[in-house]
């Protein structure tokens, strides 16, 4: 998977939580904290990490992160590719 | 003994006033900084003239003008009332207006979450500003209000040992109440005294401690985070929100020495591998409080910081933030626990617990009943609220004398060799993050916003330490459940927010003629299995 098709995987995760905070895709910032945001509170983001991870393969060890950089879209895509490679 | 909560920070203050305090959003304050920002605080309190012996309200969160407000109450000789900004403004002004508070201590670089509270506001306030204040514009916008800019000052004598009784009120918080409206609760200087004098002796902090501040200001659990931190010349680090649930970076960046924190947290560290064995090896000292701890949890945490004791502590806000506790040891398999759960052990020195049967009867050890606590800890009682101060404070005779308890509404047992051993509640307060819920609250804001009485809130999704939140039903609901959802929102804080408004055609009932939970519970668990499968 590349950086380009991780981020779409995480924006079609997260179709049923925007269209319940009445957002659309368009209208996230990417960068922008998802629980910050109120798309997905702490349970919320575990079970969108348990999709994703499933259907990457991917592991991110977030002992070692800032939640800044892995609770966005961006950054999460990022930290996904990075256990990818 | 200490008689007031801010000679705690006092003494540090006298000790070693060059030292750290407090570290948040990036910033290092001395005892003798924020001491001058407090005093700059108390200062304008003084300048007004307020009823004597009113609160302060603190429309600030987990900032510097949020602890500086904090101790500038109590230098001023009063008592703080936090607001929370994941509460909706309309609960606040509710905080304010029954708490009869007259000024408050403005976080100005967070105008735009207590604006609307100020607003709503239907009395005067003076407004202590912190941070960049525009005042004049403060002015035109809230006329109703005076506001005053703190400058820091040095704090006079008086400041430093105001004229306080050991009764007179620390602070009162809110909690979730069951008629809607949250209960207040007092806690006077003896009390929490008598619990950070506890903290103290059992933990032996020093200044060279480095605290963790995770908790909320409106959740009680935050009054040990600072003064237990300051009642040792340590320094106190207010982990920014979005670590709360992810600390692992921070606690190995600034080398915390004590952590105090719900059980969630371990449990969501757990989930992404946070805690490694060795991780954290400046800890000495983990406590958790706020709901129950699994001793899965525990074990991983005591892994994680090898150095560090793991104590599981235990109390309602109404006999002051902790009241027993339990250390653990690895030795503690879930097999040996009950329900998998570590115990809540035994009362801290100078307190007592009790089982109760429902008549408020003494019973005998290893017996199951109503978890009862007495000793210097108590709450005077509900704020301004003697009917519901009689229903959960009372007097238990053993035959020779009559002693005052508070009924928690917890199950227990005595056990000889573990101590107390939690086993849930009586009734339907649950926790959700370590907050304590009333379903009965979420229900009566539901049923007020459907305009139907056919409703029912439950547990959902429940995890071992409480639960993730809570769904509503309301039955025959022809309406927008999206539009219903944003109308409870006004009157909820978020996290007792349904997370779903289902609308079955009616709801079950069991052979009382009451709304049948199990039920629905069921219907739901073998829904989403369904949608899952």
């Amino acid at each position: 998977m590349n950086a380009e098709q991780v981020e779409k995987l995480i924006w079609e995760s997260l179709e049923a939580r925007l269209a319940k905070a009445g957002l659309t895709k368009d209208g996230v910032d990417a960068a922008a904290s998802l629980i910050e945001l109120g798309i997905v509170d702490s349970f919320g983001f575990l079970e969108l990490i348990t999709t994703l991870e499933e259907a990457t393969g991917a592991f991110v060890d977030f002992a070692e992160l800032d939640p800044d950089e892995f609770t966005s879209v961006a950054g999460l895509a990022r930290s996904l590719i990075q256990c990818m490679e | 003994m200490t008689e007031r909560l801010l000679d705690y920070f006092v003494r540090s203050l006298e000790r070693s006033p060059a030292n750290k305090a407090l570290w948040v959003n990036a910033g290092e304050y001395s005892y003798s900084e924020l001491a001058d920002i407090a005093a700059g605080i108390a200062s304008a309190v003084h300048s007004a003239e307020l009823s004597p012996g009113g609160f302060v309200g603190i429309l600030a969160h987990r900032s510097l003008p949020a602890f500086a407000g904090i101790l500038g109450s109590l230098m001023s000789g009063r008592g703080y009332v936090p607001l929370n900004p994941k509460f909706p403004g309309e609960r606040g002004v509710i905080m304010l207006e029954r708490a009869g508070v007259e000024a408050v201590v403005l976080d100005c670089e967070q105008l735009d979450t207590f604006g609307p509270v100020l607003h709503a506001m239907p009395t005067s306030l003076l407004v202590v500003c912190l941070g960049n204040a525009n005042t004049a514009q403060l002015r035109q916008n809230f006329p109703k209000h005076r506001f005053i800019q703190a400058h820091p000052q040095s704090p006079a004598t008086s400041m430093l040992v105001p004229s306080v009784k050991s009764d007179d009120i620390a602070y009162l918080l809110f909690t979730s109440g069951s008629t809607g409206e949250p209960k207040g609760v007092p806690i006077h200087h003896e009390a929490v005294c008598h619990y950070i004098d506890n903290i103290i002796t059992l933990y032996s902090p020093t200044a060279n401690d480095r605290f963790s501040q995770t908790f909320d200001l409106t959740f009680d659990l935050s009054v040990h985070d600072v003064f237990a931190a300051w009642g040792s010349g340590a320094q106190l680090f207010v982990l920014p929100d979005r670590f709360v649930m992810a600390p692992a970076k921070f606690i190995r960046d600034h080398q915390l020495t004590f952590w105090f924190s719900v059980p969630s947290t371990v449990a969501f560290m757990n989930r992404f591998r946070m805690l490694k064995a060795g991780a954290f090896p400046s800890l000495r000292c983990s406590l958790f409080c706020g709901e129950a701890l699994p001793v899965a949890s525990a074990a991983r945490w005591h892994e994680a910081a090898p150095n560090s004791r793991v104590d599981n502590l235990y109390g309602p806000t109404e006999a002051t933030i902790a009241f027993t506790t339990y250390r653990y040891e690895p030795g503690l398999t879930e097999d040996l626990a009950e329900n998998g759960i570590v115990p809540i052990g035994s009362a801290m020195p100078g307190l007592q617990t009790a089982i109760l049967d429902p008549e408020g009867h003494l019973l005998p050890q290893g017996e199951v009943g109503e978890l009862a606590l007495g000793g210097p800890q108590l709450s005077q009682g509900y704020w301004k609220d003697p009917h519901k101060t009689a229903d959960r404070f009372l007097n238990v005779s053993d035959g020779k004398a009559s002693k005052r308890w508070y009924r928690t509404g917890d199950r227990a047992r005595l056990d000889s060799e573990k101590g107390l051993v939690f086993l849930g509640r009586l009734d339907n307060q649950i926790k959700i993050l370590g907050h304590r819920v009333e379903l009965g609250e979420i229900e009566h804001v539901v049923r007020r916003e459907a305009a139907s009485s056919d409703i029912c809130v439950i547990p959902w999704p429940v995890t071992d330490e409480g639960a993730g939140g809570v769904i509503a039903f309301v039955a025959g609901y022809e309406g927008d459940t999206k539009a219903l959802l944003e109308r409870c929102r006004n009157g909820l804080p978020e996290y007792m927010v349904p997370k779903e408004i289902l609308t079955p055609e009616r709801l079950p009932l069991n052979a009382n003629g009451k709304v049948d939970r199990n039920a629905l519970r069921a219907s739901l668990e073998e829904e989403r299995e369904k949608e899952n499968a």
